[in-house]
């Protein structure tokens, strides 16, 4: 299942990612303090629709359990 | 500190099967994501994703091929397909695409700047090589490719 960009935004601020600022005509990057930045691009800023595929490889990127993670979506 | 990054990272896009009409690319490599409306969109947003990535990654002094790679199936569908698929400028228009890969070359110059007044340049270079899977022909008819 898809989620809006919006709230994998807030899930991910609940494990320490903070969202950058827009860089490049569409992407956005997640970032937390000591780790890699994870870019998600966005055409449609917050109201994006995220792919799976995105979440999961967040998820993986970080080793962030996928349904725990789903959950607070 | 300042390092020199020369590769050839592979990527694969797929149509997103849960956002109806998205296409979804993947960078073995580097474990980044990004998405388009098309395959085209989907490559280019992906280099873009690249970019912020690596420059990000050696802006903190890390090395970006230490991320953490793609799934293993996003490996074997690359690999299969290179091995047996067709050139996407062999395929009929009205075959549909299931699957698409290709690399992606990523050069960065160890010394972006070396004064100044050296003009504001990308740190990091990026082009996409499209010579054997070329999708000149994607841009105006429906999706093609192979699996």
């Amino acid at each position: 299942m898809p989620a809006r960009f919006r709230k994998v935004v807030k899930a991910a601020k609940g494990y320490g990612f903070e969202l950058s600022e827009k860089k490049g005509r569409h992407v956005y990057k997640l970032k937390r303090e000591g780790d890699r930045a994870f870019p998600i691009t966005a055409h449609n800023g917050l109201k994006s629709e995220i792919s799976d595929v995105y979440i999961n490889a967040f998820c993986d990127q970080y080793g962030i359990d996928r349904e725990e993670f789903r959950k607070k979506l | 500190m300042r390092r020199m990054m020369r590769c050839n990272l592979r990527y694969v896009i797929t149509p997103a099967e849960d956002i109806p009409g998205e296409w979804v690319s993947v960078c073995l490599d580097l474990g980044i994501v990004s998405q388009g409306p098309n395959p085209e969109a989907a490559i280019e947003n992906l280099a873009e994703s690249i970019e912020m990535a690596v420059d990000d990654d050696f802006e903190n002094g890390w090395n970006p091929l230490d991320r953490n790679p793609a799934q293993a199936e996003y490996h074997e569908l690359f690999d299969r397909i290179w091995r047996s698929g067709t050139p996407v400028s062999h395929v009929a228009e009205n075959e549909k695409a299931c699957a698409i890969v290709g690399h992606i070359w990523v050069y960065r110059p160890e010394h972006p700047a070396m004064s100044v007044d050296a003009p504001v340049q990308p740190s990091v270079q990026i082009e996409t090589l499209s010579q054997m899977w070329d999708l000149e022909r994607l841009r105006n008819s429906d999706p093609v490719s192979h699996c």
